[in-house]
């Protein structure tokens, strides 16, 4: 197809430029030959080359097109397939809005330049070359006076590209600003009203935006100078031509028709050359765009399967830790040389103050991250060892803000098992106490939820996830409370789905509310990513000056409100 | 403020608000962009005479150049030919010097409007009452003042300039055509009605397939976006194959949907050429003849062919232009909608300034709905004595949150009146009003700039370094400032800045004391807190609540006992109101709440409370 495109353009060129010598030779033998005969076979000739270039033109663009548009679908594919293989950890320095902007716009700088700026780069070049030869095989003296123009133009050309680059770049970023600034005070708008601050605002906004509208006539300051320059200097070209040519026909050296011939092929010049510093530029925009596409593709996910990754073998849901340390790569380690075993079957509640490693200790069992030292084992086998989707099916997570696809409430929950019936869905309602809400809802189970569709509160959109959870049957259940605040009677409520989703599984929950410690068969109290104290309520409460503390002051109670439900 | 929307605000306005296709026509809408043009017309007229001088030294070199050919060459005339060339290179420099300043100018006065545009809009929006910005999600408030602004960018800089050079091009090359042979330019221009039709069928199909275009693409982006974002779920359970298969559905869509704009031009353009083609046929064959009669000069049959590119090219030019246009109407419609909109809040002519206020507050009759016909407040009736400290408590959607906008006059009641000493709101300044009340929002905002600008958003005036630090200790966050490097000057943007929820939740509390209001409104969040956080609130209040009149929105014991009565809304209306000890005694709703919120906390272990 690159070929066919490439060929097609060769063709198109060169029917372009036979136009004219077919103007010239009826300027030559009819008009000043006075050969009528010879009008009819060149009006045929010419109308040939007419329609070929007509049916070459079309099988171009639609080429060129094809091939363009397969390069953006490809590498927008390719963009898609690596980042869902990517670690968490990537996506936790990464935000969602530049990996966007990496996947849209970047991805068509690249796209405009390897579809139409490289044929046109390619068709320009092919014209200089056919043009250049013609010219030079008309005559060699004029052809090399014309041809001068060509590195004054390059010179220019790229000057203007390395001048207006980094101007582009910071207009770009203030364009960013505006956009900004524009954001912050619509999210702050009820801050701004309560104050009075309207005025304030729009003046810091107008500003803002000022600075973005000079920087950008900086640029184009620089555009409107060097654009029509790029547009005059093939004019000078052609008027030096027009004065040596018009002398060398007179002085008889060269004919009309030839000299004809040769205004016109030099008049095919003009367009590759203005366009010269346009391409230059487009050219530039597709490599920054491209390195940062390429950034995405290039990233190595922290989290790997082994060569030889096999199955989580069967049992019955164990987890052990052994000298476990980790960090977020940032220094600061968060989990210390930790050792812990939950049986299988039991319920652990992790408690402990905020930045203590209760969520982090739980994404090591899912293999979310790596352990810097020590290892996780499910079942008596190291979670490296394992292929991650055997694992993973294995373990149900539900976080404090569970994300729920816009799509409706049984798909949601169906998942992690798309074939499951819709007995199924429901009895896993049923399980996580979401069928009252659910049947309440406009469409029930049809009921479209999530950033496009009905707003759930946040005590619904966790009982979903319990469902979603559930549904695969998992042998690990890792639960991070929410802390939306909640009336007692749905704190209630709460509980009964918790202890009924428990049973038989073993679970570890993060826990905030003191009606939750209830549930569990054992607490595991963290600070500074150690351990601190294990044991019962009772234990504890005797033993651990901690978790007296934590249990007295540190854990939520119901509020006296009616919340949702 | 709770920043709920409302009630239902999720079922309606769902679908995006794509109102091509249902607009007022374009000449309309343009007019209406006119006086923001006004005060530089000036050099919008500079502009459009500099181009006018751009488009004459264009078309004057063929026409030189056929002067050159037939005088100076043909003629063997040194003389004319040295005359015409330097005429030509002195056309190119004047289009070289005009060029530049046309450029410049017509970039400088585009901009300008647009920089006035976004500017007037932005104040706009500042000006529209706070159920506008209710209603309308932040995402969209913000396109309409950054992506719509930069559709209608590439109309006013780049467009008018290429749709006056090429249209005044255009009919430069007619008339110097018919100048030179009326008979041959009659002929080149009998492919001009087909032009016409092509030209006209394909600004409508294309119309249509770059709109599927932008449907499908904006599909593409909301699959990336929601997978992206739930991308932990994805991993999770496994299905990055179906999600990639999605992906890839909706990423075919778009290739196949682009694919018909390609076919589209793919038609339209090698036609242009073709008929370009037949026009030179026709000059060739009918040019020749009158050439050999004797009628024309070889020369005027070169400048025929040479100002041929110059009459396509204008054409195609200006239905590239077509879609540009087409997207910056789309943009200017949604921007001039939120023009049109009317603050319904704004000061009424005869308002005066609301005096000092002692701080008395009277609800009187107060019926109020988000939607006239559902109210959500019914029949208030309420007295707040100035300095008095009460408290609203109720469920979710009693009306708690409504009721204090209502005092803070973020909206007018349906029915009835709210006063503040005597003064109903709605003749006074809402500025007089805004200047003597703070309110501390359930979540603290913060502005991008340093703390010190952030704590005295709410001071009209000047306000000393030691008035910000004494509010900060105040309510507790000596702590805070102690442990930031650059004090009052660190900036505290909004994400990322190391500040927590519960650290912004303390500036927003710092920063209501320092604007030392009359009347104080305070709407707790609704995240559980534990004991501790709960103490630092209390400090807060503790410096907060004395001396003023105080509205709280209270979830917590702690903060409703704190008041001095407390009134219980029930679906829009108070069933109670008195001090604890008293709906205690009363039995009713208050106490069914209390008890089993004690239930709930109390019970099954030793040192529990």
């Amino acid at each position: 197809m690159v070929i066919l495109t490439a060929l097609s353009a060769a063709g198109l060129m060169a029917c372009t430029v036979t136009l004219p010598y077919l103007t010239g030779r009826v300027i030559d033998d009819v008009l000043r030959g006075g050969d009528r005969g010879a009008l009819t076979s060149l009006l045929v000739a010419a109308a040939v080359v007419i329609a070929v270039r007509f049916t070459l033109g079309m099988l171009r663009r639609l080429w060129a097109g094809r091939v363009s548009l397969g390069v953006e679908f490809d590498l927008r594919d390719t963009v898609f397939g690596h980042a869902s293989r990517l670690s968490f950890a990537y996506f936790d320095r990464m935000p969602v809005g530049q990996l966007m902007s990496r996947a849209t716009s970047d991805l068509q700088t690249v796209r405009f330049f390897l579809g139409y700026g490289l044929v046109f780069l390619f068709m320009s070049l092919f014209t200089l070359i056919l043009i250049t030869g013609l010219l030079l095989w008309l005559n060699l003296k004029l052809a090399l006076v014309a041809l001068l123009v060509g590195p004054a133009l390059l010179v220019v050309a790229v000057r203007y590209s390395r001048r207006t680059a980094p101007v582009r770049i910071d207009v770009q970023q203030k364009v960013g600003e505006v956009t900004q600034a524009a954001e912050e005070s619509m999210v702050g708008i009820r801050v701004v009203k309560a104050f009075g601050r309207e005025r304030e605002r729009t003046d810091r906004f107008a500003g803002t935006a000022r600075r973005a509208f000079e920087r950008s006539m900086d640029a184009n300051r620089l555009e409107s100078f060097y654009q029509p320059l790029m547009g005059f200097l093939p004019s000078a070209g052609l008027a030096v031509i027009l004065l040596y040519g018009g002398s060398l026909t007179i002085n008889g050296e060269l004919t009309l028709g030839e000299f004809v011939q040769f205004y016109l092929y030099l008049t095919l010049l003009m367009g590759p050359f203005r366009s010269a510093g346009m391409l230059v530029g487009q050219a530039q925009r597709a490599v920054a765009g491209g390195e940062r596409i390429f950034e995405i593709v290039d990233a190595v996910p922290d989290v790997r399967e082994a060569e030889d990754a096999g199955p989580l073998p069967d049992g019955p849901g164990e987890v052990r830790m052994e000298g476990v340390s980790f960090g977020y790569g940032d220094g600061r380690p968060v989990l210390h040389d930790l050792d812990l075993v939950i049986p299988a079957g039991t319920t652990v509640a992790l408690i402990g103050p905020t930045g203590s490693g209760k969520t982090t200790l739980t994404e090591l069992i899912p293999r979310y991250y790596d352990p810097d030292g020590g290892r996780v084992l499910v079942d008596g086998a190291d979670v490296a060892t394992l292929r991650l989707n055997s694992l993973r099916r294995a373990i149900g997570v539900v976080s404090q803000e569970p994300f729920l696809f816009s799509t409706t409430v049984r798909e949601n929950i169906a998942y992690g098992r798309p074939d499951a019936t819709d007995d199924e869905v429901r009895a896993a309602a049923r399980l996580a106490r979401a069928d009252g809400f659910i049947e309440a809802l406009p469409g029930g189970y049809d009921t479209v939820v999530g950033e496009r569709g009905y707003t759930l509160s946040g005590g619904q959109r966790q009982r979903l996830a319990i469902a979603r959870a559930v549904i695969t049957n998992p042998r690990i259940l890792i639960l991070d409370e929410a802390t939306a605040s909640v009336d007692a009677g749905t704190e209630r409520e709460i509980q009964d789905a918790l202890r009924a989703v428990m049973a038989n599984r073993t679970t570890v929950i993060i826990a905030h509310r003191l009606s939750t410690i209830r549930l569990a068969d054992e607490l595991v109290v963290l600070d500074g990513g150690r351990i601190a104290a294990r044991g019962t309520h009772a234990e504890l409460y005797a033993a651990s000056p901690l978790y007296r503390d934590i249990h007295d002051g540190g854990l939520a109670r119901p509020d006296l409100v009616l919340g949702e439900s | 403020m709770s920043t709920s929307r409302g009630p239902a605000a999720h079922l309606r306005a769902r679908p995006e608000d794509d109102m091509e296709g249902m607009e007022r026509p374009p000449s309309r809408k343009l007019r209406k962009l006119l006086p923001f043009f006004a005060p530089y017309r000036g050099r919008a007229l500079l502009t459009v005479l500099l181009m006018l001088v751009v488009t004459a030294t264009g078309l004057a070199g063929p026409a030189l150049a056929q002067v050159a050919i037939d005088h100076g060459i043909r003629a063997g005339d040194e003389g004319t030919l040295v005359a015409a060339v330097v005429l030509f290179l002195a056309a190119g420099g004047v289009g070289l010097v005009a060029g530049y300043w046309q450029s410049y100018l017509s970039s400088w006065v585009g901009e300008r409007v647009l920089l006035d545009l976004r500017t007037a809009l932005f104040r706009h929006m500042m000006r529209l009452e706070l159920g506008y910005h209710e209603r309308v999600p932040t995402g969209r408030s913000v396109s309409r003042l950054t992506s719509d602004i930069e559709a209608l960018d590439s109309l006013v800089t780049e467009g008018a300039t290429s749709l006056i050079i090429n249209g005044l091009t255009f009919v430069g090359v007619v008339a110097i055509l018919f100048a030179y042979d009326w008979q041959l330019a009659l002929m080149a221009f009998a492919i001009f009605p087909l032009l016409a039709v092509g030209t006209g069928a394909f600004r409508v199909t294309s119309a249509r397939a770059y709109r599927r275009t932008r449907e499908k693409v904006a599909e593409v982006m909301s699959v990336l976006q929601e997978t992206l974002s739930g991308m932990k779920v994805v991993q999770g359970y496994g299905r990055q194959k179906p999600a990639r298969e999605a992906f890839r559905r909706a990423n075919d869509e778009y290739r196949e949907a682009n694919m018909q704009t390609v076919r589209l031009s793919g038609l339209y353009f090698p036609g242009i050429e073709l008929l370009s083609g037949i026009g030179l046929l026709l000059i060739l064959w009918f040019g020749s003849n009158r050439v050999l009669d004797g009628d024309i000069s070889i020369g005027v049959m070169v400048a025929f062919i040479g100002y041929l590119s110059s009459f396509f090219d204008p054409i195609q030019q200006l239905s590239q232009l077509y879609s540009t246009f087409q997207s910056a109407m789309a943009a200017l419609e949604k921007v001039l909608g939120v023009l049109e909109t009317e603050p319904t809040l704004g000061d009424a002519p005869d308002a005066v300034e609301l005096p000092p206020m002692r701080g008395a507050i009277d609800l009187t009759g107060v019926t109020f709905g988000y939607r006239p016909d559902r109210p959500v407040i019914h029949d208030v009736d309420l007295h707040i004595g100035a300095g008095e400290t009460v408290a609203l408590v109720g469920a979710t959607g009693a009306g708690k949150s409504t009721l204090a906008k209502l005092i803070a006059r973020f909206y007018d009641p349906t029915d009835g009146t709210v006063a503040i000493d005597g003064h109903d709101l709605r003749t006074v300044t809402q500025a007089s009003l805004r200047d003597q009340l703070a309110i501390v929002p359930q979540e603290g905002h913060l502005f991008a700039g340093t703390l010190r600008e952030n704590l005295a958003f709410g001071c009209p005036g000047d306000i000393t370094d030691a008035r910000l630090v004494s509010a900060l200790e105040a309510v507790g966050g000596d702590e805070l400032l102690a442990g930031l490097p650059e004090g009052l000057d660190t900036e505290v943007t909004e994400r990322g800045s190391g500040l927590s929820a519960g650290q912004r939740q303390l500036v927003a509390f710092a920063r209501a004391l320092a604007a030392d209001p009359r009347l104080l409104i305070l709407d707790e969040a609704t995240s559980s807190v534990d004991v501790r956080t709960e103490q630092r609130i209390e400090q807060a209040m503790e410096a907060l609540l004395p001396g003023r009149t105080a509205v709280l929105i209270a979830h917590r014991l702690s903060t409703i006992r704190r008041a001095d009565r407390i009134v219980v809304l029930d679906q829009g209306r108070i069933v109670e109101q008195g001090s604890h000890e008293e709906l205690m005694d009363l039995g009713g709703r208050y106490a069914g709440l209390y008890g089993d919120w004690e239930q709930a906390t109390t019970g099954w272990a030793a040192g529990t409370a």
